[in-house]
């Protein structure tokens, strides 16, 4: 091998790396959306989780507020027997969703260009 | 043509038929008829042996054929291989004349220039830009399949010069 070649191997690995590093932190600030369920119901979509936000919903018990902001999403106050869901705090993970189970509320994040992979697979 | 020569070239067309198929049964990223770039191997060998105007021959009948063979001739994955080949032909041509790069750097040269190659297809047969964010994990895995190509390469080639 000569010196060219290990030079040519050394920029492509450095540009793949950090290209594929700066995709993956973006991917998971912007292509996320939020999508809020009441009874079952989808009643409203949080479509860009990095500005400030803040919708009410009905619940079983009383109104539910949830609260968008950098990246994250909150059931800010809610009316139930353990508030679980509003002690929950902050979640931007499509792994952890927010139940309110005595309200029938869900908030779930999912990836906004999740159906594009999908129909390509 | 002496006979030699075109009996080796047709054992090594062969080789690549064998090659492209057994390569497109390795799934490598979610869009199907992509490919890691094995066969270009042959395409190497050929190139350092007896010249670029074999080796665009032979490449170019390896893609028809394959897709005759494997009843894909004018499909997805058709037009995936033939950018893909024609790319990585292109790159590797260019790497080797250039003269600064020893058969490594030129293989590897080859198979970014398959994954820029099929990507490019893909965004225009499926109409999606979203796909442009598979080329660095691809290119990635091209450096090292290059490599690989390389070095069986250079075995093949001692062999058949001497």
């Amino acid at each position: 091998m000569k010196k060219a070649d290990f030079i040519l191997i050394a920029i492509l690995l450095t540009l793949t790396l950090s290209i594929t590093f700066l995709f993956h932190i973006n991917r998971n600030k912007e292509n996320m959306i939020a999508k809020v369920y009441n009874n079952g119901e989808l009643v409203y979509t949080f479509t860009d989780l990095n500005k400030e936000e803040i919708f009410t919903t009905k619940g079983v018990n009383g109104d539910v507020v949830i609260e968008t902001k950098d990246g994250k999403v909150r059931i800010k106050e809610e009316t139930s027997p353990l508030n679980i869901c509003s002690k929950q705090g902050w979640t931007d993970s499509t792994s952890k969703p927010l139940i309110c189970l005595p309200n029938k509320v869900v908030v779930e994040i999912v990836g906004k260009d999740k159906d594009d992979i999908d129909a390509i697979a | 043509m002496d006979t030699k020569k075109m009996a080796r070239l047709s054992a090594l067309l062969s080789l690549s038929i064998v090659l492209g198929r057994v390569e497109s049964l390795i799934p490598t990223i979610p869009i199907p008829g992509v490919k890691l770039g094995l066969a270009s191997v042959v395409t190497l060998i050929i190139l350092y042996v007896y010249g670029p105007k074999e080796a665009f021959m032979i490449l170019l009948l390896r893609i028809i054929l394959v897709s005759i063979l494997f009843g894909k001739l004018l499909s997805f994955s058709f037009f995936l291989s033939l950018s893909g080949g024609l790319l990585a032909f292109l790159f590797m041509l260019i790497a080797k004349k250039s003269k600064i790069f020893s058969i490594y750097g030129v293989s590897v040269c080859g198979a970014v220039g398959h994954s820029i190659g099929q990507i490019i297809a893909a965004i225009f047969l499926l109409s999606t830009f979203s796909l442009l964010y598979y080329l660095p994990v691809m290119v990635f895995l091209s450096i090292f399949t290059g490599l690989l190509t390389a070095l069986v390469s250079q075995k093949v080639k001692t062999v058949i010069e001497e």
